[in-house]
This record gives structure tokens, C-alpha cells and sequence, in this order.
């Protein structure tokens, strides 16, 4: 178990970068420019871990990006990777989709913690911004996740992955997975539900101040928890993988609407984004939730 | 004349009840009001070990009235009329369904009375008469409306008893009254699927409430509000796991109102301050205050690895069990956007920037400490051993004649639904932090520490003392412009009980006008008293 956990990580580390590599490079195609190697993010991790950090703030500021890390990665191992299989599952049979759902919400906590002491103002209006959206973004995936649970009669992640091997629920739920997908796309934090963070190198955004090795470890974290989030999506909607070829196919296809929805659209104001959650993801999924 | 008995129910409550009196007794009472603190401790025995609807209510005015007597040193007196108003309200509603139930049953013994024998056109006035009685003492819309202020204005340490303890009288008697003395089958299903409604319309509005509060008192009031509606919402499911998951909740929400009302009267003792604007950076002087409004507030917004989680996920597979898949939404938004509040609370005291200068601030005495530590310590140990929680609850449903929830292990908590292991939860989560920790130590790296708290990044200048850099204890003030959320800050139901009490003022004018009529009318009232009275006797 120690082990399948392990490899859980490093795959999570690896495949999280991989992508956030991918998104820069597609990011960069279509913006008209050839973009950083694929690697480059990888680079950048190792090289900001060993690096001095600027400023120290106290312990908190420091506690700050380690519970966020502590926060994926327990998401992480909740989530099983494979169907029907004995490796690969972590702790999932320990857990289930409710754990999951909170779970999630560990790490913005760790980062508005970490932030909120550093008495930087520009750090705390990322931070209300990050949790206002999450208000409209959790809703209709809550939605979501209640109608399979509902159509399964379980909230174990394990036991609605494989209740899919007639159809995955994508098609036999569509409009659940639509109003699920829409705030996918946020938690993702891709455009138009994105809030400005310190990676897209905006000087004063939520990770203000995090620099040399915290700054890695908010990095590192923001990919396994992408990861997370997409291995999530893949077993709750499009019936999980058999095997790791099939779970990095879906993972990178679920990454690559993402991608390329989030290099369409421009950013919503905070505002703006919770009103379009609330009313059309939301009512989608509210309207799916009656056919449960 | 009075009869009492020990039941699992009240002995939970009274439980719940000691903890609360024991750990706040060791906090020095500034004013010299024990006797009513004891009066109320001894009212409160008498409601849960009460086995008599006449013993209940004598219990439950004689809790009312010292709880008035103890707001009463400290409130403005437009509060205290709210609160005597609304409570004897709940007094009388409570009186009128005993009168009704014990005319009809005969005996105002809970063992003997066979609700059978109530007309069935009365079951609907006596569910309704009990809604109102549960809902005032519980702050269910739209009857909260003295809860907020009350709390406020009362002694910071009578709050917590306020939130902990005196808010669950109403969850022990609908309990009590619905599934011990009139029982399940004799119940409208549809009045109280109105009920669990209203329960859960109350949690979102409240909760919204609370994160746009200036005050720290009025945010946790806000915050009681919420909590309990939720209680209401599952108990109003009329189901074994329903009331299961009130009453894991109900032990929940006492243990974190007692720690975060004990934290906030330390702030305000130390501080002698009451606004999120005031404060701000407490957080180096006071960490142990800190860590342990951290512990607080994890559980309250039921976070795992806490005990918070396990009553959150009870609730939430009891509504899934009773595919109440729209009450669970409603509930799960609420439980989601209270993540803001718990933040500010945390924020506005002891994050960000200071607010002001630190000069008067008092000596904390270690009494304040005590209550915290017990509650953040159970808190913890039920996130380990969730199905600790369950132990005191198997009687009281076994007694309620419900099915009893069977658990393998004391770390595992099982339902219908799904189950968790909180052992592994807590255990991942421990060893997952301790390695970051590892990692984070075993790479030297020297960081300057900041000069001061101006030492930031801000666009490129320096701010100087005089630039207020803690407009962040406004979160929510930005919440306005969402148009439901808008919705919901803008209104508020004073205006509606001002109505009515508007109406109230001027029939009462209209009687008083009978009796000013003068004197040569007293004698047309007499003769017209005899008319009537001749009437009915030649009738």
C-alpha cells in the first residue's frame, strides 16, 4: 500500500507537470508563439525548491503552502486511479466521494491561511476572490456528484466507476456531466471562471510573496492537484481506466477541452463568474438532477 | 407533583450541558450573577430529565427567565423586549400544545399518553403550536429575529451558553415531543417536509448573513443560526438516521460554539475590542488562541481531518438515504459558502495587518484557556475515532424504538451510503504534513525575516503606517453585488415583525379606547354583560 501510494504521488508529480508543460505550449500556439520545452516546468520546480526564499514572515506564512501540499496529496490517495484493479488505489476504500468533495477544499484553505499572514492586501484579495468563485464553482458540481450519488445508491468513488461498464455517465447523465464539466473548468483554473494567481506571473496575485521553495511547493501541488481533479472527473463521468494508457488518454483528452476552452475565453470578473455558475451550470444541472 | 427520569436523550443533553457549565465555571465571572447561572444549569437538568409535560415546562420558563435576568445586566432594552417577547411566545405555544395533548390524553406523564385519543383535527394546531416553539428557541426564519441581538449584547461568556447549549433545548424538544410522546405515525409528513425546508432557506440566508457581519459576535450568531438549520432540516426527515445525524451535529455545534465563543471573549477580554476592522495580526502575539480558532473553525466548516466532518457526512448520506436530493443541494451550498465566513472570522482577528496600536491590552487569565482546550481536544479525538460520537446516540435511537447503526471499529464510521476510516484520514494526514515538513528543514535555504509588517510587496512602493493595508476584514462587503446574495443581505424580517407589532399597537389602542369611553358607559357594558350572560343561562 506504502508503495501504490508512492507511485501515486510521483505519477500525479510527473503527469501534472507533463500537462501544465502542454498547456504552456498550446497556450503559445495559439497565441502565435513556439513556448517553453515541455520539461521547463519540471526545471522550474527543482530549481525554485533549492533556490533561498526572499522574505520570511513567520511560521504560518510557511504552514501555509505545506497544508495545501498535505491537502492534495490526501485528496490524491482518496481517489482510486484504476477500475477493478488491486494496485493503483491508494486509500480509497478508506474513503469516499463526500471525503473527496471537502477534501478538496483543504488546500485553498492552507493557501488562504498561508497568505492571510502575510499582511500583504493584494495576497487577501486574491484569497476573497479564490473563495467567492468557489461558492458558484462547488454548486454545480455538488449537483453533479448528489445525482450519482443518487443513481448509484453510493458515494463510494469505487462503486460508481465500475456501475459505468453499460455507459459511462457522461452519456447516460449528460447534463449532469455539463454542469459538472463547466465548473471542472474553474477548479482547473482555466478562463473564463480563473482567478489570477502568482504562476501566470502577475505580480500581485493570491501567491504574493511565496518565493524559493514554498513557491516550488505551491507549484508542485497546484499539478498533482490538477491531476487529482482530472482522475476525479475521469471516474466519476467517463467510467474510470482500465489500465494507465487508457486513464492518461481520457485524463489528457478532459485536460485538452479544458485547454483549449480556457484560450477561447476571456477572464469573468469574480462577480461575474459566480452569477453564470449559479444560473447555468447550475439550472443544467439541477435539470439532469430530475432524471436521476 | 414533579416527576423526572433518566433517559439516553437527556442524559446526552445533560452531558453536553455539564461539559459546557464545568469548563466555563473556571473563567472568573466578572459580575457577581452565579445564583442565575446556577438557576439556569438546574432549569436545564429539570428539561432533559424531565418525564412530565407540566415538569418540561416549568423547566423550560424557568430557563427562559434566567436566561432574561442574566442578558438583562448587559443588553439595551430594546433587545431584552425582543428576547422576552419572542420567548414568551415560545412559552405560551409551548403551554397551548401541552393543554391540548394532556386535555384529550389524560396524563401528563411522557410514558401514558396515547396521542390516539387527540382529535385528529387538533394534530395539525398542536404540530404547528410545537414548530413555533422549536423554531424561536432554535432561530429558525422567521422567527431568529432576537437571536443576533441577544447574543451580541450578552455577557461574552453567556453567549457561548447561549449558542452551545440553550439554542439545543429546542432540538431536545422536538425530539422529545415528536418521537418519544406523540410518535411517528400521528405526524403530517408534508408539514414538516415544510419544516425541513424552512430549516435549510434559514442555513443559506444566514449564513450569507453572517459573512457580510462587521462584528465578530454577530458572526457567530448568524453562524448558530445556520448550524442549527440544519439540525431542523435532518430531524424534520422524520428517520432514525435523521436523528442520528441532528444529534451528532448537535454534539458538534456545542463543542465548537463553546471553543469559538470562549476564543472571541478571550480576544475581547485581552482587546476590549468587538470589530473585525479593530484587529487584525493577533496571530504572533496569541498563537495558541490562534491554533486553537483554527482547530475551531476547520470543525465548524466540516473539514475533514476533524470531528466536523463526521456530523457533516452524516447529515448529508441521511438526506441522500431519503433521496432528499434538493435539500441536500440547498444544504451543501449553504455548508460550502460558510468556508467565507469561518475564514473572515479567522482573518479579520488574527491575520492580515494590525489595526491600531496594542496599547491596553490585558493579561489573559488561564481560565479562558480551559474550555478551548477541552473542546479542540474532543474535536480532534472524534476526527480519529468517528464512531466515538455514535457510542452516547445508539441508546437514544434503541430508546426511540429506531434502528440501531452498528459500527466495526470505533475509526470507522458506516452508513447506508458510504463509510470512512477517520484512523487512516487523520493518520495520511499527519504523515503526509510531517514529510512536506521534512522536506521543507531538510533543504537549507537562510530567508531574511521581514522588517516589519510593511515589509511586502505593494505595487512597487512602501506603505507607511499611516496606509490602512487591513481592508481585507471586509470580505464579503463584494458579495453585495451577486444579485441572490444581494437579495438576501438586502432583506431582512424586521420590517415584517415591525408591521406586526405596528398592528399589535393599534388593536390594543382600539381596547384601550373601550375602557376610556367615560363613565356613563360602564353601565351600558353592565347591563350588556348581564344581557349576554341571561342569554346563555335561558339557552
Amino acid at each position: 500500500m506504502l508503495l501504490d501510494s508512492l507511485v501515486m504521488i510521483a505519477l500525479a508529480y510527473i503527469f501534472g507537470f507533463l500537462y501544465y508543460g502542454l498547456y504552456r505550449n498550446i497556450s503559445a500556439r495559439v497565441h502565435g508563439r513556439f513556448g517553453p520545452s515541455l520539461a521547463q516546468s519540471f526545471f522550474d520546480s527543482i530549481k525554485l525548491f533549492l533556490k533561498e526564499n526572499s522574505t520570511n514572515f513567520g511560521w504560518m506564512f510557511y504552514a501555509g503552502p505545506i497544508i495545501m501540499m498535505t491537502g492534495a496529496i490526501t485528496t490524491l490517495l482518496f481517489i482510486p486511479y484504476l477500475n477493478g484493479s488491486e494496485h493503483l488505489i491508494g486509500l480509497s476504500q478508506y474513503g469516499n466521494l463526500i471525503l473527496v468533495l471537502y477534501l478538496m477544499v483543504l488546500g485553498p484553505l492552507g493557501n488562504a491561511m498561508g497568505i492571510g499572514s502575510n499582511g500583504n492586501p493584494f495576497g487577501i484579495m486574491g484569497i476573497t476572490r479564490g473563495l467567492t468563485r468557489l461558492i458558484g464553482l462547488e454548486l454545480p458540481f455538488y449537483i453533479a456528484a448528489i445525482g450519482l450519488m443518487i443513481a448509484n445508491q453510493s458515494a463510494d468513488i469505487g462503486v460508481i466507476m465500475t456501475n459505468q461498464s453499460e455507459g459511462c455517465n457522461a452519456f447516460t447523465h449528460p447534463l449532469l456531466f455539463i454542469g459538472a464539466f463547466i465548473s471542472f473548468l474553474g477548479f482547473m483554473g482555466k478562463s473564463p471562471f480563473d482567478v489570477v494567481g502568482a504562476p501566470q506571473e502577475v505580480y500581485s496575485g493570491p501567491a504574493t510573496e511565496f518565493s524559493g521553495k514554498f513557491f516550488a511547493i505551491a507549484l508542485s501541488q497546484s499539478a498533482i492537484f490538477s491531476f487529482a481533479k482530472l482522475l476525479l472527473m475521469v471516474n466519476l463521468f467517463l467510467g474510470g481506466a482500465e489500465g494507465l494508457v487508457e486513464l492518461v488518454a481520457k485524463t489528457f483528452a478532459l485536460f485538452l477541452v479544458a485547454v483549449l476552452v480556457g484560450n477561447v475565453y476571456a477572464r469573468f470578473t469574480t462577480i461575474q463568474s459566480v452569477e453564470f455558475l449559479v444560473r447555468v451550470p447550475t439550472g443544467i444541472a439541477l435539470v439532469g438532477l430530475l432524471f436521476v | 407533583m414533579f416527576n423526572f427520569a433518566m433517559t439516553p436523550l437527556g442524559n446526552l443533553f445533560f452531558g453536553l450541558t455539564l461539559i459546557v457549565f464545568a469548563s466555563l465555571l473556571l473563567i472568573k465571572n466578572e459580575r457577581r450573577d452565579l445564583p442565575l447561572y446556577v438557576l439556569l444549569f438546574a432549569s436545564l437538568g429539570v428539561i432533559f430529565y424531565a418525564s412530565d409535560l407540566i415538569t418540561l415546562f416549568v423547566g423550560w420558563e424557568i430557563m427562559s427567565w434566567s436566561s432574561y435576568f442574566i442578558i438583562a445586566k448587559s443588553a439595551r432594552i430594546e433587545t431584552l423586549q425582543k428576547y422576552i417577547i419572542f420567548n414568551l411566545a415560545a412559552g405560551f405555544a409551548l403551554l397551548g400544545a401541552i393543554v391540548l395533548i394532556v386535555a384529550f390524553a389524560g396524563t401528563t406523564l411522557y410514558g401514558e399518553i396515547d396521542f390516539g385519543k387527540v382529535p385528529e383535527a387538533l394534530h395539525v394546531p398542536i404540530t404547528l403550536l410545537l414548530f413555533v416553539t422549536i423554531a424561536i428557541k432554535s432561530g429558525i426564519m422567521p422567527f431568529h429575529y432576537w437571536v443576533v441581538d441577544t447574543y451580541e449584547e450578552s455577557d461574552h461568556i453567556f453567549s457561548a451558553i447561549l449558542s452551545a447549549i440553550i439554542s439545543k433545548a429546542g432540538i431536545f424538544l422536538f425530539i422529545v415531543i415528536f418521537s418519544q410522546i406523540i410518535g411517528y405515525r400521528y405526524l403530517h409528513g408534508s408539514l414538516f417536509d415544510v419544516l425541513a425546508w424552512l430549516g435549510v432557506i434559514t442555513s443559506i440566508a444566514a449564513t450569507f448573513k453572517a459573512i457580510s457581519q462587521e462584528e465578530f459576535k454577530r458572526l457567530l450568531a448568524y453562524s448558530s443560526i445556520a448550524q442549527i438549520g440544519y439540525i431542523v432540516t435532518v430531524l424534520a426527515l422524520l428517520e432514525g438516521s435523521g436523528i442520528e445525524a441532528g444529534l451528532y451535529h448537535t454534539i458538534i455545534h456545542t463543542l465548537v460554539k463553546l471553543l469559538l465563543f470562549v476564543n472571541i471573549a478571550s480576544i475581547i477580554y485581552i482587546t476590549g475590542k468587538t470589530k473585525f476592522s479593530q484587529l487584525g495580526n493577533l496571530l504572533y502575539d496569541y498563537p495558541i488562541l490562534f491554533v486553537l480558532l483554527l482547530i475551531g473553525i476547520i470543525a465548524l466548516a466540516g473539514m475533514p481531518p476533524l470531528g466536523g466532518f463526521n456530523s457533516k457526512f452524516l447529515i448529508y448520506t441521511a438526506l441522500l438515504e431519503e433521496k432528499k436530493a434538493l435539500l441536500l443541494v440547498a444544504v451543501m451550498f449553504s455548508s460550502a459558502s460558510a468556508f467565507l465566513y469561518c475564514y473572515k472570522l479567522i482573518y479579520g482577528i488574527y491575520l492580515g495587518q494590525a489595526s491600531g496600536d496594542k496599547e491596553g491590552y490585558r493579561e489573559l487569565p488561564v481560565g479562558f484557556y480551559i474550555p478551548q482546550f477541552i473542546a479542540a481536544i474532543i474535536l480532534v479525538v472524534l476526527g480519529i475515532l468517528p464512531s466515538l460520537g455514535i457510542v452516547p446516540l445508539n441508546p437514544i435511537l434503541d430508546s426511540l424504538g429506531f434502528e440501531v447503526s452498528s459500527y466495526g471499529s470505533l475509526f470507522e464510521l458506516h452508513t447506508a451510503f458510504a463509510s470512512f476510516n477517520g484512523g487512516v484520514l487523520m493518520g495520511l494526514f499527519g504523515v503526509v504534513f510531517a514529510l512536506i515538513l521534512w522536506l521543507v528543514t531538510s533543504v537549507k535555504s537562510k530567508a531574511v525575516m521581514a522588517r516589519d509588517r510593511y515589509d511586502i510587496s505593494y505595487c512597487g512602493e512602501t506603505p507607511d503606517p499611516q496606509n490602512n493595508l487591513h481592508y481585507g476584514y471586509g470580505i464579503g462587503e463584494e458579495l453585495r453585488r451577486i444579485s441572490f446574495i444581494g437579495v438576501i443581505l438586502a432583506n431582512s424580517t424586521a420590517a415584517y415583525w415591525e408591521h406586526i407589532s405596528k398592528l399589535s399597537s393599534d388593536s390594543s389602542l382600539m381596547l384601550k379606547k373601550l375602557y376610556s369611553l367615560g363613565t356613563q358607559y360602564v353601565g351600558l357594558f353592565v347591563l350588556l354583560f348581564f344581557t349576554i350572560l341571561l342569554f346563555l343561562g335561558v339557552r
